[in-house]
């Protein structure tokens, strides 16, 4: 009977969800009581980031999931989940890092696998645990050879020592923490796990984005000394990044379901803020983290309300509006080559495309009222935003001393994005069709492999 | 009974009658496909939700028929579990009385269950037994799974179908079939699920789908006379799909199919060269049967008496047969039984009531202060109640489009919009205009309205690729506002929302102008308004105030808000049909037409327009400005009676809910609510009787009410009129709810939660997989997973000679199918005797209470 499952699940007082949000709980408390903990920028946008969307999922929750037999078990998850963030977020000893790493990989796992008895939501959890542990692993691994080396578990204790480490040790440490980043971010060949968890229901989604699928970020600012000692691993980050941003937002090119394009974007956000790091623009990428997280979270929310009456005129830019931005955007920023702007370059570039794209569209109906002169100006003011948030992040939280590339260097990336994002509003306004084999592949990311397939 | 176990066997050797072929014609065989594309109904697009009954191409069969066939195809449950239906009987919903009686019949009469079978043993008591103490596994309906190769199927269907969500699929104009058979050679994910002849069927597939069709029925080795099974088993592998493919060609316009033609020949064909391809073995046995128990049964019914297994051999041989009838019976032919005992109890508790109230005329002559004409929904029976409990307020039911088969064209960019039952076609395409004199207000707000397009324009155009890494910085902020402010403050936010937006009604509103071709000629309006009368039954002799109440309902973020809204209007809200109507039967001439007529209205009558708010139970006026100030104070008390009957029936809504009132004006603005309300959960019956004959019957929301007085129709076209429309409408809503609770995963939605919008018209679960049909679990299951909605099918009680009726019934195929295979049962209350007569198999018997 139904009810008698609802009430058992009430009544029975310890479930492993319990035992998890205790462990978390009881290891957070110890964590402040010993004073291991350390507030640092990197931590307190974490922090901020996951209490905020955990708040907000929550609040959701409690409506959406009313008639879920389980409803009490994804609270306990999420809070748990928040709980092992904010341990993540403040703990200076990297092993509690760890921790707190470990633990809200398993209950995200959990949360994924939410609608038990459904084979999709079983292969999701199976991939998700799989994408963890290997994300697990090369965490753990980089601490203890950091921590054997340094001969502290702190990780002011370890940062002061890179210098002083052999760069054999701090290239295996960095490409772990990269390995570690990268299967949390779900950029290639991590994606399946993220754009597979649709079968998880919408506030598991949102709740991916409170500081989990980019808490890689956070690591890799966190331990910033470990990747700067060590530049091959910086290149592998940033193509890892690089390839990430553009798969990804091919995947959400073909993606005809709302999840599964938000589920994508992530992969390509996640790519660029990998990529940011890699070239040593922490400010951007931490305030990255944090809108992103609350952009993503807020369109996973509201993705029930996408139902609309078929479009009448077509989707994006007309041409040849991509291609005069994009030209527009290479001359300023070739002129800014030598300017102090240089180092951020291409996060500038792109901000000024965004711009000048959401500019042409507000620009096509001016003239028709003051409403739409108003419009023009939310870009504008919406830039200027972050721009402020961005000077005030840089306040307390530096860049890497060296950028990983010269600006001509980013200059040429700027060229290859837009060049893509030209190519990608041919694509998407049907000008120019993408070949069945590539639309096939990236359809097929995050599908169960068919190993356990014919099963009728 | 047999009827049903022998489903499986009926179904694995095809229709009789269909099949009498010997050679395989590219003629016949398209033949075929038309007759299986019945198999699946009509799937309308979410944004202008339509309830039908998924098992329509099934009507020509009996229903308990129909439900095995159904289920044996769909792998879908023919029943809800017992366990459930024990769970609506503890709770009292289902008359025990009522369960004897349906027991007795359904053994075959008295003699025969209560006929000594053994010592203290009779059928009645074993059946009895079976449906109320016999332990039951209740296992929830399994979600559905697709093969591994039909899932990958799905990915490029929903591509195909896609509105412009995606980019384009290369070659999309040249169909379905040839572009996704392009497709498919190219996906890996299919080819590694082939052997090497599924590779070869793949790649060398012919051009022509039916061809192909052809050369899969002789891989699949299909007999001939098993043709239309196994083309039914491969529409019914993607029901989604394939009803949204008939409503494309069938309901959807040019717009719909333009650039992307598909027919179902072509799905069908692309169903089965994946099948063939992926899985060769599979041939056209469809669905394994279920294992039968019927042993393990015949066991444990007897160690329930504490007899043992051998005590049958002492009975005579007709006892031993209909112990093994009993013992053998699945859940879909034990759960039928309780549906007729749910469907007999209900009529029992209402049907009394009806005769007693027909003896009674309306001898309050007075005139009544107001008149309200509601839709038929069945939501406005608790409001028509709470209001005239308000003072001298009369109210009547009539379709909720108000007669006017129109269409909307949108003063935005909008496209036009049916206004009217899926069943008629537009006549008339009616612009929205400016309201007279607020020419500046109706443009500023269009302005605004253009203005939040272009802003989510922006976002659209600039949230993907490059571009899309700054605008989520740069929206992250205003994102972290619209969470905090939907989640904590929704009801302040939807204020402010509509403040910005800006009520649509109050400065724009539909003009049956002469601009449009075919012209809106003042003939037609005296028609329209003619059939407003003749209809309902209402006399000329009005109140000095009638209203027309269309309805919508009030709901965020919410994929099947348009479910909520009028079905009568093809899914949209019906306040434009009701200002309409009420502005052609203020029209000066139309009034004089109708007087022509015989129908002379009181030169001081007044007609307004409103719209009822089902979600919060708020009924708005529209056009207060052109009231005549003689009619303001009636209209003030009007609104005053209304308010009151809105929170009495908040109030009543509330606890069939269990929340608070106050907590439905929350649901309706907060953006996480999944059952805003119940919708028309609950529904059982189709009265047509003048309101007299309901008005003293707490009928709690589960009855369409449609006025009618037959005296005043002479030759019975009135009573046509509404059976073969609205009724039938009906019905399709009641199928679906029925359906959609009976197995919720698949004739249903399933969970609002892990739903995922597809191509911006439906939803599918998960990551993809098929469309999903009907009605999602929140809609009709409680928060505990007891149904709430018990399934019933629809009850149509009409007050009318059962002459009128049974003519009727025998005229129309679209109402006789349904009553004779059992599709609804109808009751017709005779105004001589008064007393209630069912339609049993071609005719009347007296309804025994």
């Amino acid at each position: 009977m139904a009810q008698t499952a609802i009430s058992r699940t009430q009544t029975t007082s310890i479930t492993r969800a319990d035992v998890a949000l205790g462990i978390m709980g009881a290891l957070l408390a110890a964590a402040v009581v010993t004073g291991n903990v350390a507030l640092t920028t990197p931590g307190a946008a974490l922090a901020g980031l996951s209490l905020l969307v955990t708040l907000v999922v929550i609040a959701f929750a409690r409506r959406q999931l009313r008639a879920d037999p389980r409803r009490a078990t994804f609270t306990r998850l999420a809070t748990g989940l928040a709980l092992g963030t904010l341990l993540m977020a403040f703990a200076s000893d990297a092993l509690l890092l760890a921790a707190g790493w470990i633990v809200t990989g398993r209950m995200m796992a959990g949360l994924i696998g939410h609608v038990g008895g459904w084979d999709e939501a079983k292969d999701a959890a199976r991939r998700a645990t799989i994408a963890f542990t290997i994300s697990d692993l090369a965490l753990t691994g980089a601490v203890i050879t950091l921590a054997f080396i340094a001969g502290s578990t702190s990780i002011v204790a370890i940062t002061a020592a890179i210098p002083a480490m052999a760069a054999s040790i701090t290239l295996t440490a960095a490409l772990l923490f990269v390995l570690a980043a990268m299967a949390r971010c779900a950029t290639p060949p991590f994606s399946g796990w993220l754009v597979g968890s649709l079968a998880a229901p919408t506030p598991v989604s949102a709740l991916m984005h409170a500081g989990f699928v980019n808490a890689g970020g956070f690591l890799l600012v966190r331990f910033a000394p470990v990747l700067e000692a060590s530049p091959i691993a910086g290149y592998t980050l940033f193509a890892a990044g690089v390839i990430a941003a553009l798969v990804g937002s091919a995947i959400m090119l073909v993606r005809s379901d709302v999840k599964g394009a938000l589920a994508a974007s992530t992969v390509a956000q996640m790519g660029f803020m990998l990529l940011t790091i890699a070239l040593g623009a922490y400010v951007a990428a931490l305030w990255h983290m944090v809108a992103h997280g609350l952009f993503k979270a807020w369109l996973f929310l509201g993705s029930s309300g996408t139902i609309s009456t078929a479009p009448v005129g077509p989707r994006g830019l007309a041409r040849p509006m991509p291609a005069v931005i994009a030209l527009a955007v290479l001359i300023v920023m070739g002129l800014a080559l030598n300017a102090a702007i240089a180092p951020a370059l291409l996060p500038l570039g792109l901000a000024l495309a965004a711009l000048l794209g959401a500019l042409t569209v507000a620009a096509r109906n001016v003239g028709r009222s003051v409403d739409n002169i108003a419009l023009l100006a939310i870009p504008l003011l919406l830039i200027a935003l972050n721009a402020a948030a961005l000077t005030a992040l840089g306040t307390v939280q530096a860049n890497a001393a060296a950028p990983l590339l010269p600006p001509l260097a980013q200059f040429a990336l700027l060229s290859l994005f837009l060049g893509l994002w030209v190519a990608q509003q041919r694509v998407g306004a049907g000008e120019r069709p993408l070949h069945p084999a590539i639309i096939a592949r990236l359809l097929n990311v995050g599908t169960p492999t068919p190993s356990s397939g014919r099963k009728d | 009974m047999h009827a049903i176990t022998g489903t499986l066997a009926a179904n694995i050797s095809g229709h009789p009658a269909t099949i009498v072929n010997h050679s395989e014609t590219r003629a016949e065989l398209a033949a075929l496909i038309d007759i299986a594309a019945n198999t699946v109904a009509p799937l309308w697009p979410l944004d202008s939700a339509i309830a039908v009954n998924p098992l329509s191409g099934f009507e020509d069969l009996p229903f308990e028929q129909a439900i095995g066939e159904a289920a044996a195809l769909f792998g879908a449950r023919g029943s809800l579990s017992l366990a459930q239906w024990r769970a609506l009987m503890a709770e009292g919903r289902i008359d025990y009385v009522a369960l004897r009686k349906t027991i007795v019949a359904t053994l075959g009469g008295l003699d025969r269950a209560f006929a000594s079978l053994g010592p203290d043993l009779n059928a009645y008591d074993l059946l009895l037994a079976r449906l109320n103490d016999l332990p039951v596994d209740d296992a929830a309906p399994a979600r559905r799974q697709l093969a591994p190769g039909i899932a990958v199927l799905t990915r490029w269907i929903a591509a195909f179908f896609d509105r412009k969500a995606a980019l384009p699929l290369y070659g999309r104009e040249s169909g379905l079939y040839a572009c996704v058979t392009e497709s498919l050679r190219h996906d890996p994910a299919l080819l590694r699920l082939t052997d090497t002849a599924g590779k070869a069927l793949i790649h060398k597939a012919p051009a022509d789908p039916l061809e192909l069709i052809g050369i899969a029925m002789r891989r699949a080795e299909i007999a001939q006379e098993n043709r239309i099974t196994w083309l039914r088993s491969l529409v019914a592998t993607l029901p989604g799909w394939a009803g949204h493919l008939r409503w494309r060609n069938e309901h959807g316009g040019t717009t719909a199919t333009a650039g992307a033609p598909a027919t179902m020949t072509e799905l069908i064909a692309l169903i089965a060269m994946v099948q063939s391809a992926t899985n060769p073995a599979l041939n056209s046995t469809g669905p394994a049967p279920a294992p039968k128990l019927g042993h393990l049964t015949e066991i444990t019914l007897l160690g329930h008496f504490g007899l043992p297994a051998t005590a049958p051999d002492e009975w005579n041989d007709e006892a031993r047969a209909l112990f093994k009838k009993i013992a053998w019976m699945d859940e879909t032919a034990l759960g039928l039984i309780f549906q007729q005992a749910a469907e007999a109890s209900y009529l029992a508790t209402i049907a009394p009531k009806l005769e007693k109230a027909s003896q009674w005329r309306e001898l309050n002559l007075e005139r009544p202060q107001a008149q309200l004409v509601f839709c038929i929904d069945v939501r406005s029976e608790p409001i028509r109640r709470a209001l005239e409990s308000q003072g001298r307020f009369a109210t009547l039911g009539y379709a909720g489009f108000f007669g006017l088969p129109i269409a909307i064209n949108p003063a935005c960019a909008a496209p036009t919009r049916n206004q009217l039952p899926v069943l008629l076609s537009p006549s008339h395409i009616v612009p929205e205009r400016a309201v007279p004199g607020r020419e500046a207000q109706a443009t500023a707000m269009l302005s605004r309205h253009a203005a939040l397009d272009d802003a989510q324009a922006m976002l659209d155009a600039t949230k993907g690729g490059a571009t899309g890494f700054a605008t989520a910085e740069a929206t992250g902020p205003l994102a972290a506002i619209a969470m905090l402010a939907r989640t904590l403050a929704p009801r302040l936010t939807d204020q402010v929302r509509r403040a910005v937006v800006g009520e649509r009604g109050n400065a724009l509103t539909p003009i049956a102008c002469n601009d449009h071709d075919p012209a809106f000629s003042l003939d037609q309006k005296i028609a329209y308004a003619k059939g407003l009368f003749a209809l309902t039954g209402l006399t000329g002799k009005t109140a000095r105030l009638v209203a027309l109440v269309g309805h919508g309902g009030c709901t965020t973020n919410n994929a099947f808000a348009a479910s909520l809204d009028c079905g009568a209007c093809g899914g949209n809200p019906g306040g434009p049909n009701a200002r309409l109507m009420a502005a052609i039967l203020n029209d000066a001439q139309v009034r004089q037409g109708l007087a022509a007529q015989g129908i002379a209205l009181p030169q001081d009558t007044w007609f307004i327009a409103a719209q009822h708010d089902t979600t919060q139970d708020i009924v708005s006026v529209f056009d207060r400005q052109l009231v005549p100030a003689s009619h303001l104070s009636d209209l003030e008390q009007l609104e005053r009676a209304l308010t009151r009957a809105g929170a009495v029936t908040r109030d009543e809504r509330a606890k069939a809910l269990g929340r608070g009132a106050d907590d439905l004006l929350t649901g309706a603005a907060h953006w996480g609510e999944v059952r805003p309300e119940w919708g028309l959960s609950g529904n059982a019956a189709f009265i047509i009787a003048p309101r007299t004959m309901t008005k003293a019957i707490n009928l709690g929301g589960s009855a369409f009410l449609h006025s009618y007085d037959w005296q005043q129709d002479d030759d019975g076209s009135a009573l046509t009129a509404i059976m073969t429309a609205p009724m039938v409408v009906g019905q399709w809503i009641n199928n679906q709810y029925l359906f959609s609770t009976i197995d919720n995963e698949a004739y249903g939605a399933g969970d609002k939660t892990t739903q995922n919008v597809v191509g911006g018209f439906g939803v599918v679960q998960g990551s993809g997989g098929d469309l999903c049909t009907g009605l999602p679990r929140q809609s009709l299951f409680r928060d505990d997973g007891v149904p709430y909605h018990t399934p019933r099918r629809l009850s149509v009680i009409v007050a009318a000679p059962l002459q009128r009726v049974q003519d009727i019934v025998l005229e129309h195929d679209s109402v006789g199918r349904l009553v004779e295979n059992g599709w609804i049962n109808l009751v017709v209350i005779d105004p001589w005797k008064h007393k209630a007569h069912s339609w049993v198999r071609g005719g009347w018997v007296a309804q025994q209470m």
